[in-house]
């Protein structure tokens, strides 16, 4: 019990000067409310600028014949793999694989309106590729994405609607060439326009197509250009991606290459990193204004005590134990203070989080759900007392160093 | 009257008080200029990157280009009277012509597709004044005098099994005619940040694309430099005008949609910081206001019961939030706008992923350190003004009675 | 009545004579070239065959029509993936009919013939008198006559092209096809002369891609008949399909 005793009093003293303690401690409440929604708000923007990409374009991992990648004579479909239920069941059996999908990329034409324009096309499974992209959900700003039951449906960019001059609704003619090289043709009903934001392609005119109308088309059931693929490690581990891409090649064979989505799309990297060095820039601000917040409002307490502090030194109270008393104070405030901040900022990250934050850039929209990792609760929590107790130390020691007299005298 | 005086006179009289808070403005003053330079310094290089090395700031094509199936049908002339008419607009600072075809590049026995740039050595860069430097190392940018040199991507060179140096076949078709072929040397490699690009990319001479294309004359769009990025919008509608309906003016936002995008996030990212962080340097104000007025009740008890009418109150803490506020908000700017400066000569070298270091310059302009301040002003008076009100309200024999 | 015998035999020996020694009017080649290698009204089944870079090949056979300078059809026959496809070209416009749709497509004339050496124009318009002006090289080959066609019409899918003619039977047996910088873009051989109704001419065209010589393809003339009767209502968009 004597050794709490000290912080009794410190809580005590906390909670008998309720308005300056309060002040203080709301003081620090909304900078580290401010920090720890900052922070839920940078992560959700990195992890929102990643997954945009890994799990609404590309996927984790990527696994085409060897030599598609950096082909660029004749047609893509020469170097086509299969996309038969036993391939894609020997690279779901890979440890560390949860899903996989197939896709076919094409190039041909699309006619409507008697206009005819080039375009790009990505064969989806519908129901695969939402295993391995979930962002792919969204994949359609006006209409809607195409499901299972709808084999004759395209989305298609806003660029390839505005050259063509067509409608949701309205169908388009899809002229290609065939695997055999024969020309081949289907008609489509345009049911949605591309909103997913990032596109990693230079490319701006693109038809996105349900699988099966795709291998029907092209003469090439059962087969594929690309099989995209889902971990279950998180997708920003490289070194744990790295391992299950070798596992997968090992079980594949020579004949096939796996690329991880770092390889495949090697600027994006750089613009997380860059959000992320942004986003410890601002936090770090904000605690460093924070403290100082705190220096301040502890340096008032202390002045405002002065006469107390005199009492109590001249009542024998060594000045070591008003240094030390300050400082308890500090670190209960801090501490409390810290605590209730930590928690409502990450209460609100937590409700922002569930609803999303919705920004629109362009044509496409960026979903972003804040959060924070314990880790950050912590740090601020922290922080928080740290703060406090380094901000209360000046003016501890100048308490402690007061002259009982001026003390009493002063007001 | 008296009271500023009386105000600077209080603030000097308890340094420590206006130091520390006064620090505080200062120091969240500093803080949102240094970020915000180095929000400047990464919206730089978006821009940079985009509008400097590829897209230029406005373009201008013929009415129809962009949506057209079959765009060299929608090229126009490029002539000395079409080029005065742009650089005439005010806000245009350069002007440069371009050439975007399709063809087949080979080596004798294989060939394969590309897509070419065609530019203007003689104007290009100083529309463009990356195209000479966002190339692979030792790669040197198309001059005036190799006329038939180009820049490829390096997928697509290798594929062709060919080198720095090796001459190729280029072939392509113009609007009339079928296809005409020429032989071209590969002088250097283009910078790709994506793999389909640098299986396709080609950057060839204009004239050189003219007379393969047998278009003489012939331009896809023309490029411009503007002399203040900011304004390029004005500059776009100002073209708009000059030009008329047979032409198309966009800006770089629309064709780099992506990092249109990024720049907007930043922007408004920033924007939310500025906010914030203000709020919290003005509690730190209104808290210190408090104490103040709580610290120097009898102070103020004193006054009233001397005559001091209760507006006057008021008035001298609202002067003494905004003297303390006005100096710590100059100091912070200041030595923020000096540290911006001592680190954006140099430049912030910095490589965020694998790829190659990208050197950045914090900046901020003149304009937005005096918003600054006067914000921080303006909002320690705001802040100040509670306080002032209930110091203010006291009653003078309880005021004098306290200790 | 002497005299006038004498001048008449005169001139029929010197007239044959005339014709052996002097050498033919270059326009007269082409224009024999033409009512060989692409009668002005024909009905033909033609085969095919495209060899591409990596080694492998493509294979078509298809009908074809053609009637006058600015028409014609083809009907696709082999392989199968291709069969009940047409194209129709009328004029500068050209149209792929596509049974899938069970409708025709607008599609631009430059483009290939499905993805082999010759283009859309070389197969379904070939009328060199009209696109080209011609020289005659006297003495450039024993066997052929050599004639040299420069463009003279934006029609032309070649700038310059030079053609071998024998000279006993005037059938064409090779051909240079020049771009305008001077580049030789195509090589072809004609082979294996035939006769189809009457008409004499080589049956097969190996045509190479000499920038990318990796590339060549051949089309052989399985059957044709020439001076055929063509209705006007072949060529009418909407009897693609029927």
């Amino acid at each position: 019990m004597q050794a709490f005793i000290p912080f009794r009093i410190a809580l005590r003293n906390v909670l008998r000067n309720r308005r300056r303690s309060l002040i203080t401690f709301a003081a620090i409440l909304i900078s580290i409310v401010a920090t720890v929604s900052l922070r839920g708000l940078a992560n959700g923007m990195a992890a929102a600028m990643q997954s945009a990409v890994v799990l609404g374009q590309t996927g984790a991992l990527q696994v085409h014949r060897t030599g598609y990648l950096k082909s660029t004579g004749g047609s893509s479909l020469d170097l086509d793999l299969s996309a038969d239920a036993a391939f894609l069941g020997r690279i779901r059996a890979v440890p560390g694989v949860r899903a996989v999908s197939a896709r076919i990329a094409f190039g041909g034409m699309v006619n409507a309106n008697d206009t005819t324009s080039p375009a790009l096309f990505s064969a989806l499974d519908p129901v695969g590729e939402l295993h391995v992209c979930p962002e792919r959900d969204h994949i359609a700003t006006e209409g809607h994405g195409f499901s299972e039951t709808e084999r004759e449906a395209a989305v298609l960019t806003p660029e390839l609607v505005r050259t063509l001059g067509i409608k949701l609704g309205q169908k388009a003619a899809l002229l290609t060439n065939d695997k055999e090289g024969s020309l081949s043709a289907a008609d489509l009903t345009v049911v949605g326009v591309y909103g997913q934001p990032g596109l990693p392609l230079p490319e701006k005119k693109i038809g996105f197509v349900p699988l099966a109308m795709a291998q029907e088309l092209l003469h090439m059931q059962g087969r594929a250009t690309e099989i995209a693929v889902a971990v279950d490690v998180a997708v920003d581990d490289l070194k744990a991606l790295d391992r299950v891409k070798a596992a997968i090649a090992t079980e594949l064979g020579p004949n096939y290459e796996v690329s991880t989505w770092s390889e495949l799309v090697p600027f994006l990297k750089d613009g997380v990193a860059s959000w992320r060095f942004m986003s410890n820039l601002f936090t770090c601000i904000f605690l460093v204004v924070a403290l100082l917040g705190i220096v301040n409002t502890m340096l008032m307490s202390v002045l405002e005590r002065t006469r107390e502090i005199g009492t109590m030194m001249a009542l024998g109270v060594r000045r070591r134990s008003i240094l030390g008393l300050f400082l308890l104070e500090a670190t209960v405030l801090g501490c409390l203070s810290g605590l209730a901040g930590a928690s409502l900022g990450s209460a609100l990250v937590f409700r922002v989080g569930k609803a999303g934050l919705h920004l629109h850039m362009g044509s496409a929209t960026l979903h972003i759900h804040p959060f924070i990792d314990v880790g950050f609760f912590v740090l601020a929590l922290a922080l928080a007392t740290a703060g406090a107790v380094l901000a209360a130390i000046w003016p501890a020691l100048r308490a402690s160093r007061l002259r009982p007299v001026t003390a009493l005298a002063s007001v | 009257m008296r009271i500023p005086r009386l105000a600077l006179r209080n603030l000097g009289r308890n340094k420590r008080r206006t130091l520390v808070t006064g620090l505080t403005i200062a120091f969240g003053v500093f803080a949102i200029v240094f970020l915000q330079s180095f929000v400047n310094a990464l919206l730089r290089n978006i821009v940079e990157v985009s509008v400097e090395s590829k897209v230029g700031a406005v373009q201008v094509f013929k009415a129809g280009y962009l949506g057209s199936d079959d765009p060299l049908k929608m090229t126009f002339v490029d002539t000395p009277e079409l080029t005065a008419k742009i650089r005439a607009v005010p806000g245009v600072a350069t002007v440069a012509p371009r050439l975007d075809f399709d063809g087949m590049l080979s080596n004798g026995s294989d060939g394969t597709m590309f897509s070419a740039t065609a530019i203007d050595p003689a104007r290009e860069y100083a529309v463009c004044p990356r195209r000479a430097t966002y190339l692979a190392k030792g790669s040197k940018p198309l001059g005036p005098n190799l006329v038939d040199a180009i820049l490829v991507g390096r997928t697509l060179v290798d594929s062709l099994e060919a080198k720095d140096g090796s001459s190729l076949v280029m072939q392509a078709a113009g609007v009339h005619g079928g296809v005409n072929a020429l032989d071209v040397t590969v002088q250097g490699f283009l910078r790709t940040t994506h793999p389909a690009e640098s299986k396709r990319a080609t950057t060839v001479t204009l004239a050189f694309a003219q007379k393969l294309l047998r278009m003489p004359g012939a331009i896809s769009h023309y490029v411009i430099g503007v002399k203040d990025v900011d304004r390029l919008d004005q500059v776009a509608a100002s073209l708009r005008t000059a030009l008329g309906t047979g032409f198309q003016v966009t800006t770089w936002r629309e064709l780099d949609t992506t990092n249109a995008g990024r720049a907007k996030i930043m922007r408004g990212l920033m924007a939310v910081v500025t906010v914030i962080l203000f709020l919290l340097v003005l509690t730190g104000v209104v808290n210190t206001m408090l104490m103040s007025v709580y610290e120097r009740i009898r102070e103020i008890g004193t006054m009233l019961a001397v005559g001091v009418r209760r507006r006057q109150i008021r008035m001298l803490f609202v002067y003494e939030a905004g003297f303390m506020a006005l100096a710590s908000a100059l100091a912070g700017s200041l030595l923020g706008a000096l540290v911006v400066r001592l680190i954006g000569r140099g430049g912030f070298t910095h490589a965020f992923g694998p790829n190659e270091p990208v050197t950045y310059y914090p900046a901020v302009s003149a304009g937005f350190l005096c918003t600054v301040v006067l914000l921080a002003v303006l909002g320690a008076l705001a802040a100040a003004l509670y306080p002032a009100w209930k110091g203010s309200r006291l009653r003078p024999a309880e005021a004098l009675r306290t200790t | 009545m002497i005299k006038t015998a004498c001048l008449a035999f005169a001139c029929l020996v010197l007239g044959t004579g005339t014709a052996l020694a002097n050498p033919p009017v270059a326009v007269d080649l082409v224009r024999r070239y033409d009512e060989v290698m692409s009668p002005k009204t024909f009905e033909a089944v033609m085969e095919m065959v495209a060899h591409r870079q990596d080694g492998s090949t493509r294979s078509y056979k298809f009908r074809a029509l053609k009637s006058g300078l600015q028409k014609s059809r083809v009907w696709f026959v082999e392989p199968a993936s291709a069969k009940g496809q047409e194209m129709l070209k009328v004029g500068d416009n050209m149209w792929v009919y596509m049974p899938s749709l069970k409708r025709a497509l607008r599609i631009a004339s430059r483009e290939s013939f499905q993805g082999g050496d010759f283009n859309n124009g070389d197969i379904m318009r070939v009328n060199y008198v009209a696109d080209y002006s011609a020289k005659l090289l006297p003495e450039a080959d024993a066997a052929a006559w050599v004639v040299e066609l420069s463009a003279k019409t934006s029609e032309a899918s070649y700038d310059r092209i030079r053609l071998w003619l024998d000279k006993v039977k005037r059938l064409p047996v090779k051909a240079e096809y020049y771009a305008a910088s001077g580049k030789l873009l195509r090589s072809a051989n004609f082979e294996a002369i035939k006769t189809f109704h009457g008409l004499e001419r080589p049956s097969r065209i190996v045509m190479r891609n000499e920038l990318a010589t990796k590339r060549f393809s051949e089309m052989t003339m399985v059957d044709m008949k020439a001076g055929v009767e063509v209705t006007a209502q072949k060529f009418v968009l909407d009897d693609l399909g029927r």
